[in-house]
């Protein structure tokens, strides 16, 4: 157990500082990854949509400015809605996209498990003593 | 363990009623009126994009309408805007109220159009399209008249190439 902790902790801190950088100074590259074209739906680098074309013309200007990826976002939020998002947040209602797939895969493990249980269990119990 | 065995199929059916339900609401949901000629106009209520109170159709019901939905970055709609804005002028002492719908835009970008083509009439801000569907836009520009009576006379998928039909659509919501 203690060896896992080590290892779940010697990940967290390696992916910790590209995480941050990431958000500090995100790339164009990214952003279009993680941000939607509203007319088309598909994300931004796979759109060349007019209203896409300038979306991607303001990221590249709010990076120059030195804005940071979720304030980026939160402005292209402010103008088309939540929809302009690729992924839901983290946080609210939203934040339920996140949890339900992994509370789903929890349960279902659990069930799994039990019927695994009781299926190894009951031919122990139910075999006919011989005589 | 029979009380849990019945307990768990009740369960089942309950989550499959919920889908159902579910299922049942979208597709109602889904059922919204659009915007059609000879039908009542949709209402609305935003933001005007000066940051000066808000756009209704409500607050003009009674009168002739020209509805127009645009966006800075969409080419016929730049075109379109000078007629537009000539239409505006000339009907305004008859009672003919325009207003504009900036979609799926930026308001910065929209403010600088506004002020580039001398935009007269209120502009109603719809960045994240709440209108679009309910409405039934299919691409901007489109513009909707609508008469006295609150029912939609004319609908234009695409940009006026002049003024003619547009007059034509607003001389029958005056006569």
């Amino acid at each position: 157990v203690r060896a896992l902790l080590v290892c779940v902790a010697a990940l967290a801190f390696a992916c910790a500082p590209p995480a941050f950088a990431s958000e500090r100074h995100p790339t164009q590259a990214e952003l279009e990854g993680e941000l939607v074209c509203p007319t088309c739906h598909t994300t931004l680098d796979q759109s060349n949509a007019p209203v896409a074309v300038r979306m991607k013309q303001y990221i590249a200007q709010r990076i120059a400015a030195g804005d940071s990826k979720s304030e980026i976002k939160a402005q292209l939020v402010a103008q088309f809605g939540r929809g302009v998002l690729a992924a839901p947040e983290k946080k609210g209602f939203d934040l339920l996209a996140w949890v339900l797939p992994i509370a789903g895969l929890l349960a279902g493990a659990g069930v799994l498990t039990l019927l695994l249980w009781r299926w190894t269990r009951r031919p122990e119990e139910e075999l006919p003593l011989l005589e | 363990m029979r009380s849990l065995k019945v307990a768990g199929q009740l369960g089942a059916v309950a989550v499959v009623l919920a889908l159902l339900g579910l299922f049942i609401w979208k597709v109602a949901s889904d059922d919204e009126p659009t915007a059609r000629v000879g039908s009542e106009v949709p209402r609305f209520d935003l933001p005007a994009l000066d940051g000066d109170g808000r756009v209704s159709v409500e607050q003009h019901l009674g009168k002739p309408m020209v509805i127009n939905f645009w966006a800075t970055w969409c080419g016929p709609c730049r075109e379109e805007a000078p007629l537009l804005e000539q239409a505006a002028r000339k009907y305004r002492e008859r009672g003919v109220v325009f207003i504009g719908v900036d979609i799926r835009d930026f308001t910065g970008d929209a403010k600088s159009f506004v002020k580039k083509y001398d935009v007269s009439y209120p502009i109603a801000y719809d960045g994240p399209a709440k209108l679009w569907e309910p409405w039934g836009i299919t691409g901007l520009p489109e513009t909707f008249v609508v008469g006295r009576d609150g029912k939609i006379v004319s609908h234009r998928i695409g940009a006026y190439d002049n003024a003619t039909e547009l007059e034509a659509a607003i001389e029958r919501t005056l006569s």
